[in-house]
């Protein structure tokens, strides 16, 4: 039995348009129905940069997914990244009203103060997620209404980015006459889809490192404590060798593919054979050399989360660790080097409480997507159960 | 100094304002603060922690105009500030005095910041000549309350400062008048974050206006192009908030601010040293502090604060000019007739001999990350041998 309507998600990612159909069932698991997939155009680095192209490829993966769900689409949830989404705390104080207990008006008016944010003129919030309360400089509390205290904050997490190339993508779905329901950023919906009460209890760091742009978020203490992006992926690692050996793009792509790995071992020799193409004569490269360049890219990667996470005041330990999405999780060593990097446990993770087609529901690559509907499925049902607005955003993600 | 140890704290309505053109200029780097009486003009700021104080005394809205209310609001929540203070190891106080907020806080948020040891630097706004004597008598009355209890102040009269930005509309001045007040600020917080070449430290920043030396007073000019050290040394020197040069003479200590891109030349700071050290006089300290940021390439930013003897005119009594006991001479960093300039290949940590190639990202905006191009392959910016 369906719990929720059919939610169609979409993707646009800078290797991959893809698009899923799915719905919530009563025991509150994700069943996907249908998928449609199809190859990027358009987009580079996360971005929209040409928006027939991109049209065209989302046109061609909601008509696949239509056909294999048996649907018809007309709406869809899409998730909107890119480099230039970062997140911020906002913290709001006020006396509370009465100086003793603290009531609903108290938690409001805290609420609207931290939540009124003024971005620049070229930014635009896409999400606030209230983060905790504090009583009197108290830390953590989570539901104040009752508590004694005489000052109330509210840290709130603000997550913003560029107008326009969020409204790119937007603009390239709804050419094709199909509305946008809803826009999340794909980071928050990676996590959402991975992991686990427990894993955001202990604290935990998700990156989703994609073909364009590698996602962060993390979790300390149940809720999010900060997310962001990086322009940077895995088509930066192709990029990098095919510059560094001097051969094409489709090749670099598929000696990554093949060959790659993300840490150098120490027994490392002989030599690649890359098969020749169109205007190329195949070339063979030592191994070693397309290792390192790997290496240094993911490395100096990973490293830059880390650093985000410094300047955002993350705890460098987390209890449940690292988990890997995205496309760039199949490359071998990649938790190894994470690992190392960032001390702690590193797993590749997948899609949780998901049924159905079998490759959506066990790659990492198809995490945003699947964190896509069980974002939309959980608002709708919050929306139907309970019209408060407050505090919706943070009840969805904090499950 | 860390960017998240500097506190920029805004008080009441025009500090908040100040601090928002701020923060417009360099969105998410800065840790900012506004504390107001009025939730409304807080609701809107977007600043980093938000305070409000006094809540029940003025139900949300502002003092208007009654100091008595300010101050007892600040009283009232003194622990609230405490709070917002705490772990900044600096904190730079942006204010407008002359209202009921700014003027009676403001010395509330500074004795705090003292009390923790926290240093101070304090930018105040004066009331224009034309607006009502009370609010120039609350301003006069502040002045010498802040000047005790903050180790700088920048005393910006608002006549001086609109002179400084044209005959524009109002509804253009204000703006403009705000945001050439902010990025002086931020070019501040540049020096002590970003610190080039040359540093000038939170310590030099406290000497030159330092409340003993006397009022301090802040000029700024911005030059382009390949003259633009000349440029902009003239336009300063020519600044209506130091009278066109005319104070440097009688200034006891003048630091200058220097925020350019990686192209600055040793003839670019010669160009702007020289003239200045010739409108100062002969016993005035100059201190020098660079502060080098990719993304001032072909252009500079000078900022001036000079502190005068003596006190703001009409202000309460001047308090009697300390000798300065510390021979400050060796402050200054030789310049122009050093004959072996700094070295400035230290910081290149690889010769780029083959050109950084773009490969597939040739045709897109460059992914730039603290002044790199994340586009070029690592290995190559890294100077890894393949």
């Amino acid at each position: 039995m369906p719990a929720s309507p059919v939610i169609v998600a979409l993707e646009l990612g800078t290797a991959k348009v893809i698009a899923l159909v799915g719905e919530m069932r009563e025991d509150g698991h994700i069943m996907i129905t249908g998928m449609g997939e199809q190859p990027s155009r358009g987009i580079s680095k996360g971005l929209v940069v040409d928006i027939e192209a991109a049209a065209d490829a989302t046109k061609a993966a909601l008509a696949a997914a239509e056909e294999s769900g048996e649907v018809t689409i007309r709406q869809v949830v899409l998730a909107v990244s890119g480099g230039h989404v970062r997140s911020d705390v906002h913290r709001g104080v006020v006396p509370v009203r009465d100086r003793s207990e603290i009531t609903r008006h108290d938690m409001q008016s805290v609420m609207n103060i931290a939540k009124a944010v003024n971005m620049p003129t070229d930014r635009e919030v896409l999400h606030t997620i209230c983060q905790h309360y504090c009583i009197d400089g108290q830390q953590r509390v989570v539901t104040p209404e009752g508590m004694e205290g005489a000052r109330l904050e509210l840290d709130m997490l603000v997550v913003h980015g560029l107008r326009s190339p969020m409204r790119n993508a937007i603009k390239a779905v709804e050419d094709l006459m199909i509305d946008v329901k809803d826009v999340i950023y794909a980071g928050l919906a990676s996590g959402l889809s991975v992991l686990s009460v427990e894993q955001k209890k202990g604290g935990v760091l998700v990156i989703d490192m994609g073909a364009g742009t590698t996602e962060y978020v993390a979790y300390a203490g149940n809720v999010i404590a900060a997310t962001g992006a990086l322009g940077v992926g895995g088509d930066h690692v192709t990029n990098d060798i095919a510059l560094a050996f001097g051969i094409p793009e489709r090749q670099a792509e598929r000696c990554k593919i093949e060959h790659g790995g993300a840490v150098i071992p120490a027994d490392v020799e002989g030599k690649v054979a890359v098969a020749p193409g169109v205007g190329f004569g195949g070339r063979t490269i030592s191994r070693q050399s397309l290792l390192t360049v790997i290496n240094a890219r993911v490395d100096e990667t990973l490293r830059m989360v880390q650093h985000r996470l410094e300047e955002d005041k993350v705890p460098p330990h987390l209890a449940a660790g690292v988990v890997l999405v995205g496309g760039c999780a199949h490359m071998p060593g990649v938790t190894d080097l994470a690992a190392e990097i960032f001390k702690m446990p590193c797993t590749v993770g997948r899609p949780r409480e998901v049924s159905g087609l079998a490759t959506a529901t066990e790659g990492p690559e198809y995490a945003t997507c699947t964190g896509l509907i069980q974002y939309a499925c959980r608002k709708w049902q919050s929306r139907r159960r309970a019209p408060a607005l407050t505090g919706l955003i943070k009840n969805i993600l904090k499950r | 100094m860390n960017s998240n140890d500097i506190l920029i704290v805004g008080v009441g309505g025009a500090g908040g304002r100040l601090v928002e053109g701020l923060s417009g200029l360099v969105p998410g780097a800065l840790r900012t603060a506004v504390i107001d009486t009025d939730t409304e003009a807080l609701a809107s700021s977007g600043a980093v922690s938000k305070l409000q104080i006094g809540s029940h005394l003025t139900h949300g809205k502002g003092t208007g105009g009654d100091a008595g209310l300010g101050r007892r609001a600040a009283t009232e929540d003194a622990e609230m500030i405490r709070g917002l203070l705490t772990d900044a190891a600096m904190v730079l106080v942006l204010t407008g005095l002359g209202g009921g907020t700014g003027s009676a806080i403001t010395v509330d948020v500074l004795k705090a910041a003292g009390l923790a040891g926290i240093p101070t630097l304090c930018f105040a706004t004066l009331p224009f000549g034309f607006e009502s004597k009370g609010r120039a008598v609350l301003a006069r009355r502040a002045v010498p309350e802040i000047r005790e209890a903050t180790d700088g102040l920048i005393l910006v009269p608002n006549d001086k400062l609109f002179k400084s930005t044209g005959k524009d509309a109002v509804s253009e001045a204000f703006p403009k008048a705000e945001a050439a007040l902010g990025t002086c600020v931020l070019a501040i917080w540049q020096l002590l974050t970003k610190p080039g070449y040359l540093n000038a430290s939170a310590s030099d920043l406290a000497q030159v206006a330092k409340p003993e030396r006397g009022i301090a007073s802040l000029a700024w000019a911005e030059g382009r192009g390949r003259c633009r050290g000349q440029s902009a040394a003239k336009q300063l020197l020519a600044h209506p908030m130091i009278d066109g040069g005319a104070i440097l003479a009688d200034c006891k200590s003048v630091l200058v601010s220097i925020v350019a891109g990686d192209d600055l030349t040793l003839k670019d700071l010669g160009d702007i040293m020289v003239p200045i050290k010739a409108a100062c006089g002969e016993e005035t300290d100059v201190t020098i502090g660079t502060s080098i940021d990719p993304e001032w390439k072909g252009r500079l930013l000078l900022t001036l604060i000079a502190a005068r003897p003596g006190g703001w005119s009409g202000a309460a009594p001047a308090r009697t000019v300390a000798a300065p006991t510390e021979t400050t001479t060796d402050e200054f960093p030789p310049l122009v007739e050093n004959p072996n300039p700094p070295s400035r290949t230290g910081v290149q940590t690889t010769l780029q001999l083959e050109p950084a190639g773009r490969g597939q990202f040739e045709d897109t905006d460059p992914t730039l990350q603290d002044g790199e191009d994340l586009d070029i392959p690592t290995y190559q910016r890294r100077g890894i041998k393949l």
